[in-house]
């Protein structure tokens, strides 16, 4: 602290006298400088026992001297004498001199080289005093001009004031009894009281202000100053200033201490301790606190992070039992292919156990010709982050290859995941199938061809049936005609009912040549199937049927909106076939009834194969049939009536039938001997 | 007599007869002109046009003939400038239904299937005679 101080008062001050000093430096290495000083003023400066000047302001002059090349002599006088000698110039320096203000108008002073404080001394009976002000108009005893000296008269402290020529006789002074204070420099204070042993007297009150302690000349020989501060800051600088210092001050003082004083100090300084040490004790109590709960916290923490690893080592486990439990290839690899992971299978594959495998480079697994295939698709994935599948033939084996890219936090893909099983089974099977279908294919191509061929041999047949079948008959019919027209006169009646008979039998020929034609265009013709009213096509055919049929009363019933998915066209021809057949067994009626309508869902005449579907009927009130020749009235020409009673070739039923099959649909027909018939059909 | 003649191709002799027979029943007097196979048709047809003889005014066509058919008959006049006016009418048993596409397809003006019924194909012979001797405007002479 004092040396940083020292430090900031020189620099400034050394950096611009530095300068200049070098070029006078020639005037004062032969001159002979004459230092002053108080002689009596340890340990500052003071004559030792053989009668040299010794003391701290000594040598460190000496030593500036030495560094500085400057030939010095040290003359110790009483302080007033000195001070008279330098204002007279008798002597060039003096070694030791307070600032203050009052005396920077008469000399120079250097920066300082130590900081003294003046103290306040008194016989120990005395009261403390706590500021300068309470020694007014006291008897203090103080040095002649000495800094308090001029201080006391400038302020007019006292009146009475005893003024001593050196510090040791002040403090003797007041030691006899005489005066009531004494103001002398601390440090020259303390060593005098103790060198005296002076045991009756204390310091009282506070040191006075911090006085700087400075080399001084006459007022205008800042030269000579200026070396001595040039001197005073190599020696800091050098390091030799605080080996002087310590030399003098920075031993242990030895002092009288008292047990009063022991106690004081110590006393403050074991409560400061006790204090500290309850702080202490507070703080390693709140410590210890602080290290119970954190270590509680701790061990719950450890023992949740137990339970969690083991819930991690558990879903570890599980996951691998996993993945060891399929048959199918699992790994994981990184970006340098090199296998990271894997499942019993993998290893039992590629017959290697589990540690050879690791941290391999998958491509080595694979011959020279898969490899490349495998690179390309692991990049792909790595590149995209898009799972990728593939499947791959190897020789006569196949696998199915799922590639599944493995993230980081930031959405980087960092690994792949392979999953591969083998499917040459199925491979094999897809082939057999494959082949199957190829030749189910070309099975039903021939099958078809064929069918195309009787088809059009069908269509060939029908087309000579339509004429060559039906020339004839019109021939029959024609000369029939041409006989009765021509030779009628010659034949009798029964002649002319020979002629009709043949007539008629002609013309049912041509009948059911049409019909049977019918019935084989049905299967030939093209479905077209949409959604229809059934009910409207009813009310439209009993309309039609009902014009053709103007000497019979009719009574329709006709169940309104029944719809359903048919070939209209075809439909048709089962509604005119069943109403008119409704007409025409129930013409001997007064009055036909004829219902269309529809079975209710939960109707008990259902049977399993049809339910869900809509079952519709034609019913009528007419003469009927007797239930045991129900299997004949579907077929083609069969009749269950006579042609005299209900005319009709019997194909119609037979076309209905081959309608509602091709639909899909089922027929079927209830009834008895006159007591009218039902016809069920599904489509 | 009338000189407005009438083309009958068939082939089946009874059928001639009974079309003459019918023509005769119904007073249809024009001059009955017959093939009996489609190519005599073709030949008859095409060399009267040479001859610059004058061209039926009516051809009635049976399809179902020999070497060929009435189709190709039909489609040959059809495709000549000099015959493709002359009404044909196709008279035949079929009514197939790809036939009659086929003879409206090639530009028959009227398709007739014989009835089995003597009194019904004599009906139609009188109506057809009515219709296209009579009531229609035949086409302007080439």
């Amino acid at each position: 602290m004092k040396q940083l101080k020292f430090m900031i008062l020189v620099i400034p001050i050394f950096c611009i006298l530095n300068i200049i000093s070098y070029s006078i430096a020639a005037d004062f290495e032969k001159k002979y400088i004459i230092v002053g000083g108080e002689f009596d003023y340890p340990p500052f400066s003071f004559l030792d026992k053989k009668g040299e000047p010794a003391g701290f302001s000594v040598e460190l002059t000496q030593a500036i001297a030495k560094t500085m090349k400057i030939d010095i002599k040290i003359i110790l006088t009483p302080w007033a004498e000195a001070r008279k000698a330098l204002e007279d110039r008798k002597i060039d320096v003096i070694l030791g001199m307070f600032y203050s203000e009052d005396r920077a108008k008469l000399f120079d002073f250097s920066i300082p080289f130590s900081i003294i404080s003046d103290a306040i001394f008194a016989r120990k009976n005395s009261p403390s005093v706590n500021s300068i002000e309470e020694l007014r108009n006291k008897e203090i005893i103080i040095m002649r001009g000495e800094i308090m000296h001029d201080y006391a008269v400038r302020n007019h402290l006292t009146e009475r004031l005893l003024l001593t020529e050196k510090p040791s006789d002040a403090l003797l002074m007041l030691a006899s009894g005489k005066g009531d204070y004494a103001l002398v420099a601390q440090l020259p204070g303390l060593y005098w009281v103790k060198e005296l042993n002076l045991s009756n007297i204390k310091t009282v009150g506070p040191s006075l202000e911090p006085l700087k302690n400075c080399y001084v000349v006459k007022k205008g020989n800042y030269l000579l100053l200026s070396r001595f501060t040039e001197g005073l800051f190599i020696l800091n600088q050098t390091g030799e200033y605080r080996t002087i210092y310590e030399k003098w001050f920075g031993l242990p003082e030895q002092r009288d201490i008292s047990l009063k004083y022991i106690l004081k100090y110590f006393l403050g300084i074991i409560i400061t301790f006790i204090f500290i040490g309850l702080i202490l004790l507070l703080w390693s109590f709140s410590l210890r606190k602080q290290v119970a709960f954190r270590t509680k916290s701790l061990e719950i923490e450890i023992q949740e992070r137990r339970l969690a690893e083991d819930k991690l080592l558990e879903q570890r486990e599980r996951l691998s039992a996993i993945i060891n439990a399929t048959t199918a290839n699992i790994n994981v690899i990184d970006r340098q292919f090199n296998i990271i992971e894997l499942n019993k299978t993998f290893a039992a594959t590629f017959n290697l156990p589990k540690d050879e495998l690791l941290g391999k480079n998958i491509l080595e697994l694979f011959p020279e010709e898969g490899r490349k295939q495998r690179k390309e698709w692991i990049e792909s994935v790595l590149c995209s982050g898009n799972p990728k599948r593939v499947e791959s033939q190897r020789g006569s084996s196949w696998v199915d290859v799922v590639l599944y890219p493995v993230f980081d936090a930031f959405g980087n893909v960092i690994e792949v995941a392979l999953y591969a099983i083998d499917i040459t089974d199925r491979k094999i099977a897809e082939e057999q199938i494959r082949q199957l279908n190829t030749e189910l294919e070309n099975r039903v191509k021939e099958r078809t061809a064929l069918l195309e061929l009787t088809n059009k041999e069908l269509e060939s047949f029908s087309y000579s049936v339509s004429h060559d079948l039906r020339a004839p008959l019109r021939s029959i019919d024609g000369w029939s005609m041409a006989l009765m027209e021509d030779y009628g006169s010659n034949l009798d009646e029964q002649g002319h009912k020979y002629i009709y008979r043949i007539r008629v039998e002609a013309q049912r020929m041509g009948q059911l040549i049409d019909d049977l034609l019918k019935l084989s265009r049905l299967t030939r013709t093209e479905m077209q199937t949409n959604l229809i009213n059934l009910s409207e096509l009813v009310y439209k055919t009993s309309y039609t049927l009902k014009e053709k049929n103007l000497n019979s009363e009719i009574e329709f019933i006709i169940h309104p909106d029944l719809k359903t998915k048919a070939d209209e066209g075809m439909i048709s021809i089962v509604l005119i076939n069943l109403i008119d057949n409704a007409i025409k067994f129930s013409s001997k009626k007064q009055i036909s009834k004829i219902e269309f309508g529809k079975l209710k869902s939960d109707d008990h005449q259902i049977r399993p194969e049809d339910i869900g579907k809509q079952i519709f009927y034609i019913k009528d009130n007419g003469v009927g049939f007797d239930m045991a020749y129900v299997g004949k009235l579907f077929g083609a020409f069969q009749r269950l009536h006579k042609t005299k009673d209900f005319p009709g070739t019997g194909i119609g039923l037979t076309i209905v039938q081959r309608i509602i099959h091709r639909h899909g649909g089922r027929i079927w027909a209830e009834g008895a001997v006159n007591q009218g018939a039902t016809f069920y059909f599904t489509l | 007599m009338n000189s407005k003649t009438i083309f009958l191709v068939e082939d089946n002799p009874s059928d001639i007869d009974l079309t003459k027979r019918a023509f005769e029943k119904n007073r249809i007097g024009n001059e009955l002109i017959i093939a009996e196979d489609g190519q005599e048709a073709i030949d008859y047809l095409f060399n009267t046009c040479k001859e610059s003889k004058t061209l039926p005014i009516l051809i009635l066509l049976d399809l179902k003939l020999p070497k060929i058919d009435g189709i190709e008959v039909l489609r040959r006049i059809r495709s000549d400038c000099r015959t493709k006016r002359i009404p044909i009418v196709v008279l035949t048993s079929s009514n197939e239904e790809q036939d009659i596409a086929a003879c409206y397809d090639n530009g028959v003006n009227s398709y007739i299937r014989k009835p089995v019924d003597f009194k019904q194909f004599s009906e139609a012979i009188r109506a057809l005679g009515m219709y296209w001797l009579i009531l229609n405007e035949p086409p302007p002479k080439i």
